[in-house]
């Protein structure tokens, strides 16, 4: 993979500060560390990343400095203009595109080594300048490639039916099972606001219990991760929709507690009636990509 | 246990993707062109394509059971 730094290639970065035309800019994808020989030049060029990762995009490249190396493509910047943005985010498909692209190419070199992915659409007018953030940033972003280095990233959703879950707590809280005890000999005055009131503590006794399996389920995942983040949960138009989503949240997992991970996830949902976990991945580390 | 049916995968998983593209990941400081992400114009499209990929959820087809993921659906 590692060729001479000086090689470029064609239509990649013609000579140095190739990216200095008007009509070109850089499109950045994640910080790597350098994977070929460090060089110390001032001299800002792009190499071609490896065969195998330029076999599908001959445009992707590398961007060395020092012990670091951004990933990047160079693009026309004609594709970015308001216009062409207005008109890409029209289109649906082509906004999709845009997103699988982007996570694609990180993917691909997160499959052979440790990135630091870079936020969609990150787009740069000169090397000079991505060179320099690496510079400037460099303990840090050394230090967040350790950091992330074997880990890959779990997203986790859990649902939970919250109709059953209401079930359980009416049978099981002590509260509320004295006022349907109660309920049973009121008279009709009474009854009615024994009703009122049992549908108010019902109501918070099942979001406490939500909220109570959402912090241990996070909590049994985060045991198993280097680092973990919880998501804000979007909010829902419809909320007796069934099931409702408790939890949202982002792992990091290094790949050898991976499987126990999964079992956690899957024991936590199976050993409890009207819970659901999802989870997907294995994503790059997107979530804990910037510094803490 | 329900079955995975490939579209509701493939939504489910958009959104985990445009959740981390778009909220997370490293910005260089620098001279930048364009930062495409911050634009506000970028969330309004990212939001109606994810808005649509929830509603699809919130009308019977139920966010599915991924389990044990096989290979990374990108």
């Amino acid at each position: 993979m590692t060729e001479a730094r000086d090689r470029s290639v064609p239509g990649l970065a013609d000579g140095p500060e190739a990216a200095g035309a008007e009509d070109q800019a850089w499109y950045l994808y994640g910080i790597v560390r350098n994977p070929g020989p460090i060089s110390n030049g001032s001299v800002s060029t792009v190499t071609p990343y490896s065969e195998a990762l330029s076999a599908d995009d001959p445009s992707i490249g590398l961007m060395s400095c020092g012990p670091l190396a951004a990933v990047v493509r160079r693009v026309p910047r004609s594709e970015y203009t308001d216009e062409a943005m207005e008109a890409r985010l029209r289109d649906a498909t082509a906004l999709e595109e845009m997103v699988r692209s982007h996570n694609d190419v990180i993917g691909a070199v997160h499959q052979r080594q440790a990135i630091l992915p870079a936020k969609l659409g990150g787009i740069y007018a000169r090397l000079d300048d991505l060179r320099e953030a690496l510079q400037e940033g460099e303990d840090e972003f050394l230090a967040q490639l350790d950091r992330i280095e074997g880990c890959d990233e779990w997203a986790v959703h859990l649902y939970a039916d919250r109709k059953e879950i209401e079930n359980q707590v009416a049978s099981e809280h002590p509260s509320i099972r004295q006022i349907r005890e109660d309920l049973a000999t009121a008279t009709p005055g009474r009854a009615y606001f024994l009703q009122r009131k049992l549908a108010g503590d019902l109501a918070a006794a099942t979001d406490g219990e939500l909220s109570r399996l959402a912090r241990e389920a996070f909590d049994g995942l985060k045991r198993l991760a280097e680092e973990a983040q919880v998501s804000p949960l979007p909010r829902v138009s419809s909320p007796q929709t069934e099931p409702v989503e408790v939890l949202r949240a982002a792992f990091l997992v290094s790949r050898e507690k991976a499987d126990e991970f999964f079992r956690v996830a899957d024991s936590f949902a199976a050993d409890r009636r009207g819970v659901r976990c999802d989870y997907s991945g294995p994503w790059p580390p997107y979530s804990f990509a910037a510094a803490r | 246990m329900d079955s995975l049916l490939p579209e509701e995968s493939r939504e489910v998983t958009l959104l985990d993707l445009v959740d981390r593209v778009v909220a997370h990941g490293v910005v260089l400081s620098g001279d930048i062109t364009i930062s495409v992400a911050d634009v506000d114009l970028i969330y309004l499209g990212l939001r109606a394509l994810l808005t649509s990929v929830e509603r699809a959820g919130e009308l019977g087809a139920p966010p599915s059971l991924l389990g044990r993921p096989g290979p990374s659906d990108e």
